[in-house]
């Protein structure tokens, strides 16, 4: 006689780690595109230094309703300036150089990829042979 | 109001923002310029732009999303409570926003949030506000009829 044993307390504990994986994953893709678009400086390359591009960083995921999320950022507020538009002390003008944002709708589909595989492996053992 | 073009559904929402109720916009910035203000213009002032348009492919092609950034601006801390009246301003145009005379467009989400206290290169004492409304929209130039 068999006893059956059920494993989705198992399969919810390896979805729920996959999941938290696979955020990460998508997070390094977009770190790694903000700082290619930051290369090139903003107006000259003058205002970006690798200061900034070296303060690009991920947060630790973290719950919220829909799931794990991420954060990434940087905790220069220089940068923040540069993206949502200024008064600029040093050429009296207006600027703004976005850099973020279309990283972050050019690396979409990049990062979505990302996620998937990184979920697909570690989700792999559970996959009928 | 027209969505016959990208450029007239910009006008179309710039004149909603400005001319909306009577704590309207325009009594409160000194103008509200599209992508770009010129070196010149008078604080507080605003800046509309229409970004990220995405198309709905569960909606076949003829409609799409934007999103629908608002960025005030003001020179000094002193502003500050005319920027934020700004943005209250923006918030009652934009929320529940309908409108079907040209095409559909309608209002279903919203971000605000006011940047922090600016350090070089920025001036010192900006006051700035972002708001960004997520729009769908079936214009009239995707109608191929």
């Amino acid at each position: 006689m068999t006893t059956w044993t059920s494993n989705l307390d198992q399969f919810l504990r390896d979805q729920d780690e996959a999941e938290r994986m696979g955020v990460i994953a998508a997070a390094y893709i977009l770190v790694n595109s903000v700082k290619r678009a930051l290369k090139g400086g903003y107006t000259s390359g003058a205002f970006v230094t690798g200061h900034v591009i070296n303060s690009v960083t991920r947060s630790a995921p973290f719950r919220e309703g829909m799931g794990w999320s991420i954060k990434v950022g940087t905790n220069l507020d220089y940068a923040l300036f540069w993206e949502i538009g200024h008064h600029n002390v040093f050429t009296r003008k207006y600027e703004r150089v976005e850099k973020w944002r279309p990283a972050f709708m050019d690396s979409r589909p990049e990062m979505v990829a990302a996620y998937a595989r990184t979920w697909e492996r570690a989700m792999a053992k559970w996959r009928a042979n | 109001m027209a969505t016959t073009s990208t450029t007239s559904l910009q006008d179309q929402l710039r004149t909603r923002l400005l001319t909306f109720n009577t704590n309207a916009l325009d009594a409160i910035v000194t103008d509200l310029w599209i992508d770009y203000p010129p070196d010149t213009a008078a604080f507080p002032y605003g800046v509309m732009r229409i970004v990220d348009n995405t198309q709905d492919t569960d909606y076949d092609a003829n409609r799409f999303t934007v999103q629908l950034e608002v960025m005030i601006y003001g020179n000094k801390r002193s502003q500050m409570q005319a920027v934020e009246n700004a943005a209250d301003a923006c918030d009652k145009a934009m929320i529940d926003y309908v409108d079907s005379t040209s095409g559909i467009t309608w209002a279903r989400g919203r971000t605000r949030a006011t940047a922090p206290a600016t350090n070089d290169p920025a001036f010192r004492e900006s006051a700035t506000v972002r708001l960004v409304y997520e729009l769908v929209v079936y214009p009239l130039y995707l109608n191929q009829e």
